[in-house]
């Protein structure tokens, strides 16, 4: 294999040579989050030539991320994080395939977004969106890449590596009140950069192999003492447990909580909150006779879909349940959290051709 | 015996300190104890989420903490 001449110094270090940065190239690695912590992974992971990215934020740019978020400037004021994120790392480097996901991660999208990737990255800024991720990652058996930032302090760790601890091993899930985030208690620019460099470094050793993965310890940086503490912590059987069965719940439900039967199908069609889509060319009958049901033939469903409200409740249908099914994954993919289909399509329905 | 308690993120913005050291008149005291007292001294703690380690590892309340045993509450930290 020719080696870009970019990647030199890092092929000729005995511990990754050619066959290491093979395996960077190969590795799909999912960024959940393009904040503080997302840019510097993001950065570190395209430069050192990991083949395929994933990029996931629903926020714009906004002018108060720019004192730490680097792949930012200020012409990028209200554009989409994930847009910018991909058009920097495309000249950062031009060989990093990048796929986007302009939404943020839920209980709907969180299985199919992650399911193509190898490694996931959690630069989220939120104690939920952590949990979604240990669960998936323990139900799909993929290592998390951990770290999170409070004022100048940080927290780094790898959760489910190779069958070890997980997020819910160290911190149990418990019905307490919010954890503040940097919007309400402040950061330090360069304190997410700083953590968001050792989840690079963990990512990068999972990929390659190589050194001691930071699993079953907790990495606590404080930037004002200038001093790292470091605590081991177990594999908890019950906690995994609850990840796991949650995970599954979550990949699971995008098959089966969205699947509609006729009579349900019908009572929504005079549900006047519902905005149900024909996805059939104007040509396929029977129509139906509701006169609140749009038509949006599937093919042009893309094109279509900025017009509606990501939280509207939304029923497709097409002929058979096929077309409508895939309309289902489009518009789940696309950051819409309460979508239905009709199981069957029209044909279910046993309705006469009428004009 | 003598415990040094170490407070990370939330914890420390509750306690006003990073760090602080406990003497008491018994030769050995659970780690549930300690919690109990220390959550009396500062009232915040009750609302807050947090794990404790003993001597770098994460611990359970049962734990019989002996002199110079250094405890740490770590709470998990939203932001990225």
């Amino acid at each position: 294999m020719e080696i870009a001449k970019r990647y030199l110094r890092q092929v000729s270090l005995s511990e990754i040579g050619a066959a290491g940065q093979q395996k960077l190239r190969n590795a799909k690695v999912l960024v959940i989050g393009a904040g503080g912590l997302g840019c510097p992974v993001l950065q570190m992971l395209a430069t050192s030539g990991v083949g395929t990215l994933g990029i996931v934020d629903g926020d714009m740019v906004e002018e108060t991320n720019l004192h730490r978020q680097l792949l930012f400037s200020a012409d990028d004021c209200g554009k989409s994080k994930v847009d910018v994120a991909a058009d920097a790392i495309q000249k950062l480097n031009p060989e990093v395939e990048t796929h986007i996901y302009p939404y943020f991660i839920g209980e709907s999208n969180i299985a199919g977004i992650t399911k193509s990737y190898d490694i996931l990255v959690d630069c989220t800024d939120n104690i939920a969106s952590r949990y979604l991720i240990n669960d998936i990652a323990v139900f799909t058996k993929k290592p998390m890449a951990y770290a999170s930032i409070h004022k100048f302090e940080g927290q780094v760790s790898v959760f489910n590596y190779k069958n070890g601890p997980t997020y819910r091993c160290l911190f149990p899930e418990k019905e307490s009140s919010a954890v503040p985030n940097c919007v309400t208690s402040g950061v330090l620019g360069v304190l997410p950069n700083t953590l968001g460099m050792l989840q690079a470094s963990e990512v990068l050793k999972m990929i390659l192999g190589i050194g001691k993965v930071l699993s079953g310890r907790v990495l606590i940086y404080d930037a004002l003492e200038m001093c790292f503490n470091e605590l081991e912590f177990q594999k908890n059987d019950t906690q995994i447990e609850i990840a796991y069965q949650k995970g599954k719940a979550l990949t699971e439900g995008s098959n089966l909580n969205f699947e509609l039967d006729k009579t349900t199908f019908l009572e929504k069609c005079k549900d006047e909150k519902c905005l149900v889509i024909d996805l059939r060319e104007a040509h396929e009958l029977p129509k139906l006779p509701f006169g609140s049901i749009v038509s949006i033939p599937f093919s042009r469903l893309a094109e279509h879909q900025s017009k509606i409200k990501k939280d509207q409740q939304i029923i497709v249908f097409c002929q058979s349940g096929l077309r409508s099914k895939k309309a289902l994954e489009l518009l789940i993919n696309n950051g819409f959290t309460n979508v239905q289909h009709l199981q069957n399509g029209v044909q279910s329905l046993r309705l006469t051709a009428t004009n | 015996m003598k415990v040094t308690i170490k407070y990370f993120g939330l914890i420390a913005d509750i306690t006003h300190q990073k760090e602080e050291v406990f003497t008491f008149d018994v030769d050995t005291l659970k780690l549930g104890d300690l919690m109990e007292s220390l959550s009396q001294e500062y009232a915040g703690l009750n609302q807050a989420s947090f794990s404790v380690a003993v001597n770098k590892k994460m611990a359970t309340d049962d734990l019989l903490l002996a002199d110079n045993d250094v405890v740490a509450l770590l709470p998990p930290f939203a932001g990225g």
